[in-house]
């Protein structure tokens, strides 16, 4: 407990303004003390999980990158066993992505909707904002704090989770970071979204002033948001791509990054999609690209087998991609539109909360 | 009458201490039932007791505050009746100190009442006797002129004053 | 010097209005008792002071010039609204630190001694606390602000009459002390007299009547007259309100200070209970001389 009583007026700037920083997180940590607890306990358990499981996976990655398998064909025994055994531990990875995928929904249905509508809902706001500090204040200073909190945490959990575990999926083709759910649980995406809820929840608690329906709303526009970029996204990566020749692949699966499977130097990029020119360097339609890779494939030696026969043939596998340089772009890219809606919900609910 | 004014209260002295009841000269209390308006129950009291001699010169009168906290009535109430007192000259304030008895009651001879209660036997009391009024037709009628002839006295002055302030802003509007 | 000043202020929630041409000076100092019957717009007002609601038409501001809702206008007036809500989840000492926190001035250790001889323990919900207690867990609050306008939204509704006591002596004594002015909202009307020194009437959103209580009862008189002589009064009188018998007839008139009453006529001072009560069985009385006066003064210097 501590001692408030009138401010002398010798009290530096600097003073008054580390103490009213320090009022902003009392009064927040008073107020939200069981929402911030709840989930710095979720929170705990993810990192402990991510902790755990990167260290678990470590094993085998590392074998399997000293057996050479990062640049060697799958069908190299000891790589297609490791290969198996990373496979499998991919399960717990997809768990916890999809856990990391409904973070920021939970973040700003039970932290961001609760925020205002609560007080409208039990009337607290009649006290609350004929108090010395302005409504504006109030709620800028409490999402502040909470924004801050959420956003430092989100971002330490995007970066392990995925810049730190994510990579031995990467490297073995079991995943990438140009896949909706990795693209959006990085370390500056997952936060921004986090950032994103909490503005959300809190215009939606001022709109619907009931706490549940606040939740339900926010829960739903959220969850909505995220999964129009999940699925926006692969349409964007189709945009501003670059095409190469180098690039020997089997098979006409474009769109799903199996680095492993592809020659190396592939990490990091993302294949759109392919074509096949012919011996004159016309583009072949779909049919009659199959047509010759069914008779490249019929000839000996597996997919070596097929490449080389291929090139003896004079056919060329284009492949467009996009480079591992323009990821962050399309994070960036993101990034903005995010905290762009965040801002615009911030301005929205201290409008709101001024007319109100 | 005492004339209302717009009171600012001042804070009577720095002693915070809550006085304690037992050392209290005088206890007011109310009677919500009377219909005599609070600040003139109070002056009554004062002046009663200042008769009775419960409370001689210089005793000290209970704090505004603790008046007011005692008997939950508006503080200005409590100002008004001792403002009344002071105009009456039974009490002065003294700045920083409090609110202290500073006159006592000049006492009326014994024998004075003794000639005025007499003479309302012989004269009003037979004639209404005379009349065949019952005691409380007697009561009634004497209250009645009691209040008539109080109310008269107090209020002329104040309504004199008003009247003059009502064809003031006549004449403005 | 004047606590409330509003000249033609309306509100008005989509098409109902709420609060209609109120024009109100209220002077400094005063305890002020908001009366009405429920639905009269008595919190709308309310809220107009502390700034909870924006009037659609006129003008309203507090404390000599002040916008409602403003900085100057929020670090100097307190609220403690209806049911006196606060965080019924939170205990007490935490509330106390968060009215410190979104306070320039606030006195803790005052109240802390304060809640200390109420009997209220630091450590308990607030949910917990009775009714009265978490009225004056809301009075102490405000109080602790050192405001110099105290409004209060019903303070005395739902509680029993030891806590009704407790709670208006606690804003008496504070009153005392100096500085402040008080606005409280009620429908009880008993005992208004002894607490407020202004009455504000409202009645279906209107200013019935404004001013000192002194002077209403004043103006105010029953007069008791033969049936047969009402046109007479009724001529002389503005008549509130009326009570017939075969021979006699009782009316609340609006005297304005005239005393003399031709013989028969029996006078007798008007309670501010009776006052009050009759007024608001006929919502198209007004009694409005103060506020009246300064329009008027106001449009004669337009015409002139």
């Amino acid at each position: 407990m501590t001692t408030l009583t009138t401010p002398r007026p010798s009290t530096s700037p600097d003073l008054r303004q580390r103490r009213s920083i320090r009022r902003a997180i009392q009064t927040t940590w008073i107020q939200h003390r069981a929402a911030l607890l709840s989930f710095a306990f979720i929170f705990a358990v993810i990192v402990t999980a991510i902790v755990v499981c990167q260290i678990y996976t470590h094993g085998s990655y590392a074998s399997y990158v000293n057996h050479g398998c990062v640049a060697r064909p799958i069908n190299h025994v000891p790589c297609g066993d490791l290969d198996n055994a990373l496979q499998n531990m991919n399960d717990v990875f997809t768990g916890l992505l999809i856990v990391l995928g409904v973070l920021p929904m939970l973040v700003g249905a039970f932290v961001g909707a609760p925020l205002l509508s609560n007080e409208f809902e039990s009337g607290t706001f009649r006290f609350t904002w004929t108090q010395g500090t302005g409504r504006t204040r109030y709620f800028l200073t409490k999402f502040g704090v909470l924004a801050l909190f959420f956003t430092i945490v989100t971002f330490v959990i995007g970066i392990l989770f995925g810049n730190w575990y994510a990579h031995p999926f990467e490297v073995t083709g079991a995943d990438s970071h140009w896949q909706g759910g990795l693209f959006d649980t990085t370390g500056w995406m997952l936060a921004a979204w986090s950032l994103f809820a909490l503005a959300c929840g809190s215009f939606l608690g001022v709109i619907t002033k009931r706490t549940v329906s606040a939740i339900a709303t926010t829960a739903f526009v959220v969850s909505a948001l995220l999964g129009a970029a999940y699925e926006v996204l692969p349409r964007l990566l189709k945009l501003w791509t670059l095409s190469s020749s180098k690039i020997l692949a089997i098979g006409l699966n474009y769109g799903s990054l199996n680095g492993g499977q592809l020659e190396a130097g592939l990490n990091g990029r993302w294949v759109v999609g392919g074509y096949l020119t012919g011996p004159k360097g016309q583009v072949l339609n779909r049919a009659s690209a199959n047509n010759i890779f069914d008779r490249a494939l019929s000839s000996n030696g597996g997919s070596v087998g097929a490449a080389r026969w291929l090139s003896n043939h004079h056919y060329t596998l284009w492949t467009t991609y996009q480079p591992s340089s323009h990821f962050w772009v399309f994070q960036s890219v993101e990034v903005v539109v995010v905290l762009g809606l965040a801002a615009l919900f911030i301005w929205g609910t201290v409008r709101r909360i001024g007319r109100s | 009458m005492c004339n209302y004014l717009a009171m600012k209260i001042d804070k009577q002295g720095q002693a915070v201490v809550p006085s304690d009841p037992s050392q209290l000269a005088i206890i007011f209390r109310l009677d919500r039932r009377s219909g005599v308006p609070t600040y003139l129950q109070l002056v009554h009291q004062v002046e009663h007791s200042v008769r009775l001699g419960y409370l001689n010169l210089g005793d000290q009168l209970p704090r505004v505050k603790d008046v007011v906290s005692s008997l939950t009535i508006n503080p200005n109430t409590v100002l008004k009746a001792y403002r009344c007192l002071e105009q009456k000259g039974l009490i002065s304030a003294r700045p920083g100190q409090g609110t202290f008895v500073s006159a006592s009651v000049k006492t009326i001879a014994a024998e004075d009442l003794d000639l005025l209660r007499q003479s309302l036997i012989t004269g009003w009391l037979q004639e209404a006797a005379a009349l065949a009024l019952d005691e409380e037709q007697t009561i009634g009628i004497f209250m009645s002129a009691l209040r008539d002839s109080f109310e008269v006295s107090s209020n002329s002055e104040e309504f004199r004053s008003r009247r003059a302030l009502d064809s003031k802003q006549k004449e403005v509007s | 010097m004047s606590v409330i000043e509003s000249f033609g202020l309306g509100v008005s929630f989509g098409t109902t209005s709420a609060v209609r041409d109120c024009t109100l000076n209220v002077p400094t100092g005063r305890i002020v008792a908001l009366v009405g019957s429920n639905g009269a717009g008595k919190t709308t007002l309310l809220h107009c002071l502390v700034g909870l609601c924006k009037p659609t038409v006129g003008e309203i501001t507090v404390l000599d010039g002040t916008v409602p809702g403003s900085i100057q206008a929020r670090e100097r007036i307190a609220f403690v609204a209806q049911d006196a809500l606060l965080y019924r989840h939170l205990p007490v000492r935490s509330v106390l630190t968060v009215a410190g926190n979104l306070n320039s001035r606030f006195e803790v250790e005052e109240a802390k001694a304060r809640l200390s001889t109420l009997d209220i323990r630091l450590d308990q919900k607030v949910g917990k606390l009775s009714g009265g207690q978490q009225a004056q867990l809301a009075l102490t609050l405000a109080l602790a602000r050192h405001p110099e306008l105290l409004v209060l939204d019903e303070p005395l509704a739902r509680l029993d009459p030891v806590a009704r006591d407790d709670i208006m002596s606690l804003i008496m004594s504070s009153v005392a002390e100096g500085g402040l002015s008080v606005v409280f909202s009620s429908h009880v009307v008993s005992e208004l007299e002894r607490v407020a020194d202004y009455l504000i009437l409202l009645a279906d959103g209107r200013v019935q009547m404004a001013d000192e209580i002194d002077r209403l009862l004043a103006e105010h008189m029953v007069i008791t007259v033969p049936t047969d002589q009402v046109d007479d009064v009724v001529e002389l009188f503005p008549v509130i309100a009326m009570q017939r018998s075969p021979r006699r007839t009782q009316m609340l008139v609006r005297a304005n200070g005239s005393t003399e009453l031709p013989s028969g006529w029996e006078r007798h001072e008007a309670s501010l209970d009776e006052l009050v009560l009759a007024y608001l069985r006929d919502p198209s009385a007004t009694a409005l001389s103060g506020p009246l006066s300064i329009a008027s003064i106001e449009t004669s210097r337009l015409t002139r």
